[in-house]
C-alpha cells in the first residue's frame, strides 16, 4: 500500500501523521486544542481524525508505533496527556480509552531541568515524565526486551553527559534509523541531522527550545518502491540551525537535506530564514543564503507545507508572508505548490507516496452533512417565541 | 437549480462553480475541479497523458433533473484516446464515463454528491492512465448508452477470423423501429442478427435482400447484409494496442477507423463490392447495413479468454447513396452500435455463472422433467434428447410452464422452448418403457454422448427398464421425482456399470426413511401418492395435487443437485433427497452413497438373483464371527423385483431367541419373527420385507440336503420368490425353490 503523510489542521502549531508502507504510524507532535475537542463546536476534530487513521491492537487498544516530540513547546504537544496513554500499559482503561505511544523519540532536553530558560507546559512535563521512565526501565536492564510501551530512543546526545550510560537508545545525530517501535519496518530511512549540539558562540536561552528540535529527514517507500518520496520536518528549528546544517552537509552531501515535502519550519515563520525581524519593518528583512540553501533542497514537483493559520499579508510572524515568498520561490514560484494547512481548516492535508511518487490526496468532498446543513441550526443558540423586552 | 449550484459550492467551494447559462431547456455549470496527481505532474501543470492540474467540467442540467442525472462534459482537447469516455462524434465534448451502469440510477441512489464524487476520481485515474486495469483484462471501446444492437456469435467469428482474406459477408436479419424518445438526435433503433449464412457478392444476386416490410405499422423488418472485416496478419498478427473512444459517426471516420486498426484495404474491397450490389437492388428506403471489424488486442477482454474484440457498426444506407461508390461518399450516416452475443451455451454459461459439462437426456417431460430440463439448459447445459408420449391437458397447465397447445405434445414443446436456447434438440414422442425395450428406440431415447440420463416419469416400468440397460450404454442413469405432495423430493444416480442399479437405489431410498423418521413420514405420508382426480366429466387423470410454485421449487433444487453431481460423479450409487418444511421453509438434504451390490445368483431360481449390499454382507460376517464354532443366521430384509427378478436386500433381522445354532445346522426360531417383520414392513410404509433367510456353513460347501428340503418347505407355505443365503467362509450361496419349475 502506499505510505501517506497527513498534515491536522491546527492552528499554529504541528501535527503530522507517516502512515509507513507497511501500515506502521509514526505521529511528529500534536496540538489538539481545546476548541477542536468540544463535540458542539465548528472546530474540526483535530482528534477523530487522528484515531481514524490509527490501527488498534488484539485488546481495542489504538496505538501509534512512534511519536516523535520534535520539542517541547506547547503547540508541538498541546492534548498529550488528555488523548495519549502515559505510563505502564497494564494502567490503561479502556474507558478512557487513549491512544498507546509504543515508542517515543524524544530530545535530550528531556534530561534538563526547569529553569528561568526552560520552562514547560503541563503537556510537556508529563512527556518528560514519561520519558524518564522509559529510560529508567532501561537503565534498570539494558538487555530486556521492552514490553509495549516501554521503548523510547533519544535523539541525538545530551551536551551534558546525561546520555552517555544509555547509548543503546540513543541515536546520534548523522545516524539513520530504519526502526518503528524496535521492528525492522524495511520501507523507511530517516537521517537524524538535528538537534545540533550548542555552538561556542550560542547562549543557553529561551530559544534553546526551538534550537533543540528534532530534525528528520525521512526516505520513504512508496507501494514497494523505494525512497519513492522523501519530507523534510524541523519542528521551530530556527535560522541558525539551518545555516549550520548547509555548513555540515552542504558542500558534500546535499542530497542529505532533498525533500519532495517540506514542513516549512517553526509554522512558516521569517525566523527560520533570517536574522532579521518581519514585524519590524524598520528592519533590513534580509534572507540568509545558507539557511535558504538547507530549505531548497527540492526534488523535482517537490512542495511546501506550512502549519499555521491563514497566512496575511501582514507583519505577523509567525506565519509570516515574507517566509511564504521565500518559500514559493524555492518551489518555482509555483503557488500551486505550496500549502498551507490554515486554508483548509475543516479538513487534512494529505499526500500519498505511491510508486510513481507523492501525490496529493484529494480533499475529502464534504460530507453529506454539510452539504444538507444537518445540525446548523445548533451551531448557534437561537431565540424562538416573543421575546419581551424589559422584562 | 439553485439547490444543485449550491450543493456545488458546498462540495467543491464557491470559487470553483459558475453557472453559464441558466435556460429552460438546459443549464450549464461550469466547475473547475483540482485533480489529485503526483507532485512531478502537479509542478508540470498536467499528468503524462494531459489531464491539467484543474479542469474545467461543464454539468448540463436538462428540464428532466432531478428525474434524471446531469450530464458533465470535458474541455473540448481533452485527450480522447482514454478509455471510459462515452461514444460520440469528435464534434462533441469529450463525456466521461463515471459509473459502471446506469448514472441515472446511480444519481437517484447517491446523489449529486455521489456523482461529483465518481467525477473527481475518473479525473485522478485518469490523470494516471488507470482507467484501464490491464490485469484485469482489455477494456472493449466503451458503448454505452448506444441504441443500436447487432447479435453475432462470437464463437465462429473466432474461427473466421484466423482465416486469409480479412472479409466475410454475412446475411442478416434486421428489424428497424422507432425510438419513444430520441438519443443523441437518433430516432430510430436497429436490432441486427448475423447469421452464419455467408453470401458471395456479386455471385448471381442475393433472394430478398435489402427488402424491408413494414410489420404492424411500426417495426421495419428485412434482410440486410453485414460485413466482417479483420486485418490480415501479415507473418504474426495484428495487434491494436491503442484504446480509442467511438467517434465514428460517419463514412469518412469509418474509413478512418478501420485504417488505424490495419483493416482499410479489406473493408474499401467489400464496400465496391456492396456498392455494386446496390446498384443491382433498387433500395426503396434507408437499410442498415452491418459494419464488424474485428480488433485483435494485446491481451484478453475483460471477462474472457479472447483477445479479440468485436466492434460493431451500422452503415445507413439509403437509395441516394446508390448511385456511386459507397467509400467515396464521407458523409454515409454511420452509427456505432452494441455487439450482443448470440444466444449459445457458453453465454447461457456465462449468464448463469455456472460452468457447464453434461449433455442430458430427457426422460418424461412432465411439470417436474420440463422445468429441471429448462434449469440445465438456461446453465448452459446440453439437453439432447427429451421424450414423452403424453398431450398437453387443460388440468397440465397448473404446473407446466411451456404449454403450447392443446393436443400438442409436451415433448415437441420443451424441445421448442429449448431450440429457443439454441439447443438442437430432438424431441421423441414416444412410448418410452418400450423404446427402452429396443436397441434401436434405446439408441434414440439415450444418443451416443449423453453423460445422464434423467428419468422424471415416476413410472416404475421406466425406472425397471433402465436398470436392465446393458451396460454398453454408457450414460449414467438418473431418476427425479417429487414426493410428500411436493415437500420432497429425491435424485436417485446409479453407480458405475449400472451397479447399484435405480431400482436397487429406490429400495434403498426407502429403507433410508427408517432411518430418518422425518423423511419416514414424509414418504409415507397419508394424501401422498399418486390418485384420481376429476378433470372432466368421467374422466379422472392419475396425479398428485400440488401447486406450480411447489413443484418448482422442488425442480430448481433437483436441477441444482444434478449439476452439482455432474462435475463429480462418483462410482457408487448415491441415493439425495431433499426435504423442504412446510412452516418454516427450511429444509434439509440426505445424501447417500451406495456401493455396487454383490450379485447372487440363486440355484434352481428361474434367474432370479440376490443383490447384497457390501455392508449387509458384512453384517452377515459379524455375526458368523460371534458363532464361529456353530452355524447362525437370520432373517433378509427387503424388496423383490419381478420384472428384473432381482431380490434387494438392504436389511437384517437378527434370529429369535428361540432360534438354534450348532455345529451341524441352524434352526430359525419363531418367537415373535412375525411380529418383528410385520412391524418393519409397516414402519417402511408397506414397501419392504422379508425376502428370504440366510445362514452359514462352517466349510466351504453349498446348499446341503437339509437347505434344499427347507426350500421346498418354504416355498409351499410362501409364494416365490423367497429365496435361502448361505454365508460359508470364502463365498455367498443362495438357493429357492420353485415349484412351477417341478
Amino acid at each position: 500500500m502506499p505510505a501517506t503523510i497527513t498534515f491536522f489542521p491546527v492552528d499554529n502549531g504541528d501535527m503530522t501523521l507517516v502512515t509507513l508502507d507497511t501500515g506502521r504510524t509514526i505521529l511528529i507532535d500534536c496540538n489538539i486544542r481545546n476548541e477542536a475537542d468540544d463535540e458542539d463546536g465548528d472546530a474540526f476534530d483535530v482528534a477523530g481524525a487522528l484515531r481514524d487513521r490509527l490501527p488498534t491492537d488484539a485488546q481495542g487498544r489504538r496505538y501509534v508505533d512512534v511519536m516523535v516530540l520534535s520539542h517541547p513547546d506547547k503547540d508541538h504537544c498541546l492534548g498529550l496527556e488528555r488523548h495519549f496513554h502515559l505510563g505502564p500499559l497494564d494502567k490503561w482503561d479502556r474507558d478512557d480509552d487513549k491512544i498507546v505511544i509504543r515508542e517515543m523519540w524524544s530530545s535530550p532536553m528531556v534530561f534538563r531541568r526547569a529553569s528561568k530558560q526552560l520552562t514547560l507546559v503541563p503537556d510537556a512535563k508529563v512527556w518528560n515524565q514519561e520519558a524518564r521512565r522509559r529510560v529508567g526501565l532501561y537503565r534498570d536492564n539494558p538487555y530486556a526486551t521492552p514490553l509495549v510501551g516501554d521503548r523510547i530512543l533519544i535523539m541525538g546526545e545530551d551536551e551534558n553527559g546525561k546520555t552517555d550510560d544509555i547509548p543503546g537508545i540513543v541515536v546520534p545525530v548523522d545516524h539513520t534509523i530504519s526502526q518503528a517501535d524496535g521492528q525492522n519496518d524495511g520501507t523507511f530511512v530517516a537521517w537524524l541531522l538535528g538537534p545540533l549540539p550548542i555552538a561556542a558562540d550560542e547562549e543557553e536561552d529561551e530559544l534553546a527550545k526551538n534550537r533543540s528540535s528534532i530534525i528528520l529527514r525521512f526516505s520513504l517507500t512508496g507501494d514497494g518502491c523505494l525512497d519513492a518520496g522523501r519530507f523534510l520536518t524541523g519542528g521551530d528549528a530556527e535560522v541558525g540551525v539551518w545555516r549550520r546544517l548547509w555548513a555540515r552537509h552542504g558542500p558534500n552531501a546535499p542530497e542529505r537535506l532533498e525533500y519532495d515535502i517540506l514542513l516549512s519550519p517553526h509554522h512558516c515563520s521569517w525566523h527560520s530564514l533570517s536574522e532579521d525581524s518581519w514585524s519590524d519593518p524598520s528592519s533590513e528583512r534580509r534572507v540568509d543564503t545558507n539557511a535558504r540553501n538547507s530549505l531548497s533542497q527540492t526534488r523535482f514537483g517537490a512542495v511546501i507545507v506550512a502549519s499555521s493559520k491563514e497566512i496575511l499579508d501582514d507583519n505577523s510572524d509567525p506565519p509570516c508572508i515574507g517566509a511564504k515568498d521565500e518559500y514559493v520561490d524555492i518551489v518555482d514560484g509555483n503557488t500551486n505548490r505550496f500549502f498551507c494547512t490554515g486554508d483548509t481548516p475543516d479538513d487534512v492535508l494529505e499526500f500519498e507516496i505511491g510508486s510513481s511518487g507523492p501525490k496529493k490526496k484529494a480533499r475529502s468532498l464534504a460530507s453529506l452533512v454539510s452539504v444538507l446543513g444537518v445540525g446548523a441550526a445548533a451551531r448557534t443558540p437561537r431565540d424562538h417565541g416573543r421575546r419581551i423586552r424589559g422584562s | 437549480m439553485q439547490r444543485a449550484i449550491r450543493v456545488f459550492e458546498s462540495s467543491i467551494g464557491a470559487d470553483s462553480v459558475e453557472a453559464l447559462s441558466l435556460e429552460d431547456d438546459a443549464a450549464d455549470v461550469a466547475l473547475t475541479i483540482e485533480v489529485p496527481m503526483l507532485l512531478k505532474w502537479r509542478a508540470q501543470g498536467h499528468s503524462d497523458n494531459g489531464v491539467r492540474c484543474e479542469e474545467v467540467v461543464t454539468v448540463r442540467f436538462f428540464p428532466s433533473y432531478p428525474w434524471s442525472a446531469p450530464r458533465f462534459y470535458l474541455r473540448e482537447d481533452f485527450p480522447r484516446e482514454l478509455p471510459h469516455i462515452q461514444p460520440g462524434p469528435i464534434t462533441r465534448p469529450p463525456e466521461p464515463c463515471l459509473v459502471d451502469g446506469n448514472l441515472d440510477e446511480f444519481f437517484m441512489e447517491a446523489g449529486l454528491v455521489g456523482v461529483l464524487q465518481q467525477l473527481h476520481q475518473w479525473l485522478e485515474r485518469a490523470a494516471e492512465g488507470a482507467l484501464i486495469n490491464a490485469s484485469q483484462g482489455w477494456e472493449p471501446t466503451l458503448r454505452h448508452n448506444l441504441v443500436d444492437d447487432l447479435v453475432l456469435d462470437r464463437s465462429w467469428i473466432e474461427q473466421v477470423v484466423c482465416e486469409q482474406g480479412g472479409s466475410r459477408v454475412y446475411r442478416t436479419s434486421f428489424m428497424q423501429t422507432g425510438l419513444v424518445e430520441a438519443v443523441d438526435g437518433r430516432e430510430t433503433m436497429t436490432f441486427g442478427r448475423v447469421d452464419a449464412e455467408r453470401v458471395r457478392l456479386q455471385s448471381p444476386p442475393s433472394e430478398g435482400l435489402f427488402q424491408g416490410r413494414l410489420e404492424d405499422g411500426k417495426f421495419l423488418v428485412g434482410e440486410s447484409l453485414t460485413l466482417v472485416i479483420w486485418a490480415e496478419p501479415r507473418g504474426l498478427p495484428v495487434i491494436a494496442d491503442k484504446y480509442q473512444p467511438e467517434t465514428v459517426y460517419s463514412m469518412q471516420a469509418l474509413l478512418e477507423r478501420a485504417e488505424a486498426y490495419q483493416m482499410r484495404v479489406p473493408l474499401e474491397r467489400e464496400l465496391a463490392r456492396l456498392s455494386s450490389e446496390l446498384a443491382r437492388n433498387e433500395l426503396m428506403t434507408v437499410t442498415p447495413v452491418g459494419v464488424v471489424m474485428c480488433v485483435r488486442r494485446p491481451y484478453h477482454l475483460i471477462g474472457t479468454d479472447s483477445t479479440l474484440e468485436l466492434v460493431p457498426y451500422y452503415m445507413d444506407i439509403g437509395p441516394q447513396h446508390c448511385n456511386s461508390p459507397l467509400a467515396e461518399q464521407p458523409d454515409i450516416p454511420v452509427v456505432p452500435a452494441t455487439h450482443r452475443d448470440a444466444v449459445s451455451q457458453s453465454l447461457l454459461e456465462r449468464a448463469s455463472g455456472q460452468s457447464a459439462s453434461g449433455t442430458f437426456a430427457m426422460l418424461g417431460c412432465g411439470s417436474l422433467g420440463s422445468k429441471i430440463a429448462m434449469h440445465l439448459a438456461r446453465g448452459g447445459n446440453s439437453v439432447s434428447v427429451v421424450s414423452d408420449y403424453a398431450l398437453f391437458q387443460p388440468h397440465n397447465l397448473a404446473r407446466h410452464g411451456l404449454y403450447d397447445g392443446l393436443s400438442s405434445g409436451k415433448a415437441t414443446a420443451l424441445a421448442k422452448a429449448l431450440r429457443r436456447l439454441g439447443q438442437p434438440v430432438v424431441a421423441h414422442e414416444a412410448n418410452i418403457v418400450r423404446w427402452l425395450g429396443e436397441a434401436t428406440g434405446v439408441a434414440a431415447l439415450v444418443p451416443k454422448g449423453t453423460t445422464t440420463v434423467i428419468d422424471t416419469t415416476a413410472s416404475r416400468r421406466v425406472r425397471d427398464r433402465l436398470s436392465s440397460l446393458p451396460t454398453e450404454v454408457s450414460a449414467r442413469m438418473a431418476s427425479g421425482a417429487t414426493f410428500g405432495n411436493g415437500y420432497g423430493g429425491y435424485l436417485l444416480i446409479e453407480g458405475n456399470d449400472r451397479s447399484p442399479t435405480l431400482d436397487d437405489l429406490s429400495t434403498e431410498y426407502l429403507r433410508l426413511g427408517m432411518e430418518h423418521p422425518d423423511l419416514g413420514s414424509l414418504q409415507h405420508a397419508e394424501d401422498e401418492g399418486v390418485r384420481p382426480m376429476e378433470v372432466g366429466q368421467g374422466c379422472a387423470s392419475m396425479t398428485i395435487p400440488m401447486s406450480d410454485s411447489r413443484i418448482s421449487a422442488m425442480a430448481s433444487r433437483l436441477a441444482e443437485t444434478v449439476v452439482a453431481e455432474e462435475s463429480s460423479i462418483p462410482d457408487t450409487g448415491r441415493v439425495i433427497v431433499r426435504m423442504d418444511d412446510e412452516t418454516e421453509n427450511e429444509g434439509q438434504w440426505i445424501r447417500q452413497d451406495i456401493e455396487a451390490p454383490i450379485v447372487v445368483p440363486i440355484t434352481d431360481g428361474d434367474g432370479w438373483t440376490f443383490r447384497i449390499p457390501p455392508r449387509i454382507e458384512g453384517a452377515m460376517r459379524d455375526e458368523v464371527s460371534r458363532w464361529p464354532s456353530v452355524e447362525t443366521g437370520g432373517v433378509l430384509m427387503g424388496r423383490t423385483n419381478e420384472r428384473l427378478k432381482t431380490i434387494t436386500i438392504v436389511d437384517l433381522l437378527d434370529a429369535p431367541p428361540d432360534s438354534v445354532r450348532s455345529a451341524s445346522g441352524f434352526r430359525l426360531g419363531t418367537s415373535d419373527l412375525k411380529n418383528k417383520i410385520s412391524d418393519y414392513f409397516e414402519r417402511s410404509g408397506e414397501t419392504l420385507f422379508d425376502v428370504g433367510t440366510w445362514h452359514s456353513h462352517l466349510d466351504d460347501q453349498g446348499p446341503s440336503p437339509t437347505d434344499r428340503n427347507t426350500a421346498i418347505s418354504l416355498a409351499a407355505e410362501r409364494p416365490p420368490p423367497y429365496g435361502m443365503l448361505i454365508v460359508t467362509p470364502s463365498a455367498l450361496h443362495a438357493i429357492m425353490h420353485h415349484p412351477d419349475l417341478e
